[in-house]
């Protein structure tokens, strides 16, 4: 692991980063604006997912689902791009060790959703809720997100 | 009165409690990214993504952006008075503010011409003016998100 951290740190990605003043707040803004993509289309779907609106279709709500992986995507590149910044900092810290471990259980969490609408084989064409183990994937994706967010915001406090 | 303000006692337990500031701010972007990314997602609809989604049954979804408001309204106030006369100094904070008016203001002009649950089985469909409250409010809670990450960094020395 030192060895990687210390390639990290002493990189010329690194040194770009550190070395220009706006380019870690336009990194940051970046990463709330994938934030925002990733969480939004979530919410919606979830909250569909758990009987809110039940006039949409369930398939028709999984018509967000690009934005959650946009959001997703531009949250990896701007999350790997601040490791680099301060590779030491970032592996030792409490919160960014919970907020992988979040991102993680939310990333299995979603699997077991994909593979619980094969299995359930949803009516996904009508309206209507789905049944009890697909709201209790959704109330945990919710659950999990917002944990990720929060031990985001609290990486300078929680060490 | 931005004396006062800090020295009250709300100011206080968000200074001095040593969890008090982190948990504000963890609040703080729970709030942003229910608000901004709820509206966000209401308005790529109204602009054309998903167009499965009922519009008169997404409309349901603004009561959990206005809580999302709640949350960060209370908790900017919060942030606010902790560092009272930093922020009336600060020239993005105004920005943030203004933009913040603006895109709330035309995301209430929007959700009032979206019809509520009707029983008519044809969905809304966006007027070009609708489809311009709904670009426009997206810009503006873009730009408060900016806005508000250029707090720390615009005049960094009072932070």
């Amino acid at each position: 692991m030192d060895g990687i951290l210390t390639w990290m740190r002493d990189s010329a990605l690194a040194a770009m980063i550190v070395n220009n003043i706006w380019v870690f707040p336009t990194l940051e803004t970046l990463h709330f604006i994938g934030l925002i993509l990733l969480m939004g289309s979530l919410v919606v779907i979830d909250l569909r997912f758990l009987g809110m609106a039940p006039r949409i279709p369930l398939n028709a709500v999984l018509g967000f689902l690009p934005l959650s992986f946009l959001g997703f995507v531009i949250n990896l590149a701007t999350g790997i791009l601040f490791l680099f910044s301060d590779p030491y900092h970032y592996y030792e810290n409490l919160s960014f060790r919970l907020k992988m471990l979040a991102v993680l259980l939310a990333g299995l969490n979603a699997i077991w959703f994909k593979l619980s609408l094969n299995v359930e084989s949803l009516p996904v064409e009508s309206t209507g809720n789905p049944g009890m183990r697909i709201r209790v994937i959704a109330g945990l994706s919710l659950l999990l997100w917002i944990s990720v967010i929060v031990f985001g915001r609290m990486i300078p406090y929680l060490k | 009165m931005l004396e006062w303000l800090e020295s009250s006692a709300l100011a206080r337990m968000v200074q001095e409690s040593m969890w008090g500031y982190p948990i504000v701010l963890s609040s703080h972007a729970v709030g942003m990214a229910i608000l901004v990314g709820l509206a966000l997602m209401i308005n790529f609809r109204v602009l054309g993504l998903a167009p499965k989604v009922p519009l008169t049954a997404l409309k349901t979804m603004f009561r959990i952006a206005w809580v999302g408001l709640v949350i960060n309204v209370a908790s900017g106030a919060m942030l606010f008075v902790a560092n009272a006369d930093a922020f009336y100094e600060s020239t993005p904070f105004w920005l943030k503010i203004s933009l913040l008016v603006v895109g709330i203001t035309l995301l209430v002009m929007l959700s009032r011409r979206i019809p509520g649950a009707s029983d008519s089985a044809q969905d809304y469909v966006p007027t070009p003016q609708v489809r311009w409250m709904a670009f426009l409010s997206s810009v503006a809670l873009f730009g408060v998100i900016v806005f508000g990450r250029l707090i720390a960094y615009w005049d960094w020395k009072d932070f």
